[in-house]
């Protein structure tokens, strides 16, 4: 039933907003999020980097447990 | 919109953007409604926030595994095969992650969509929304659990 073409649309379709969902949100939290190191806060940037990074390193371990544990 | 109240009506980012300008103090709390109906707000805030982040990211990998690599044929022979998955899902760890994949988005959905029917549909039938919002979620959650504990 996955592999029917109308499901694999449906699919991309709901992966789009999805990936729109974590570009908007992992914006909106390098808002929200405020990391002290010391006197210093870390930059929006990194906080963005690093959270993409998490998002990479997640999406793996999940692939590996999904398809290859 | 840095400082002073939000637009009447306020749209979410009014919202976002005008809690942020009052929280300027350090070490001291943000006003919020006292007794049970702040820790209520407090808590649907907390489960939207936490759905935000499963959305974000948990979800796009299960679509990309599910929804195209698995009808596209790049999964190695098997790996979505009855018994592994079925093995898999009975897990009580894979269950409680389940669980959360699934339900936590339904609060974040609940809270987002319940401020769009207020603020982009212009109707304000306040308790009634609320009800209809967090109860589909309470349902969705419901069901999860049902499904979790009879595969």
């Amino acid at each position: 039933m996955l592999d029917t073409p109308g499901m694999v649309a449906l699919s991309a379709l709901i992966l789009a907003a999805l990936l729109y969902h974590t570009a908007t949100w992992f914006r909106l939290s390098t808002y929200i999020i405020v990391v002290r190191l010391g006197r210093r806060t870390v930059p929006r940037g990194v906080l963005l980097a690093g959270l993409v990074g998490a998002w990479l390193a997640v999406s793996a371990a999940v692939a590996y447990f999904h398809i290859w544990f | 919109m840095r400082r002073g109240e939000p637009s009447d009506p306020p749209s979410l980012g009014d919202v976002l953007e005008w809690s942020d300008a009052r929280q300027v103090e350090a070490g001291k709390r943000r006003p919020r409604p006292p007794g049970p109906r702040g820790r209520l707000e407090a808590f649907a805030w907390a489960l939207f926030s936490a759905g935000g982040f499963v959305a974000a990211v948990l979800l796009p990998i299960h679509v990309a595994i599910l929804g195209i690599a698995f009808a596209a044929g790049w999964l190695p022979d098997g790996a979505m095969s009855y018994d592994r998955i079925h093995h898999l899902a009975r897990n009580p760890l894979t269950r409680l992650y389940l669980l959360a994949l699934i339900s936590l988005p339904l609060y974040h959905w609940a809270h987002r969509f319940r401020f769009a029917i207020h603020h982009q549909f212009g109707i304000h039938l306040k308790r009634l929304v609320a009800v209809g919002c967090y109860g589909t979620a309470l349902i969705g959650t419901g069901l999860t659990i049902w499904v979790l504990l009879t595969i």
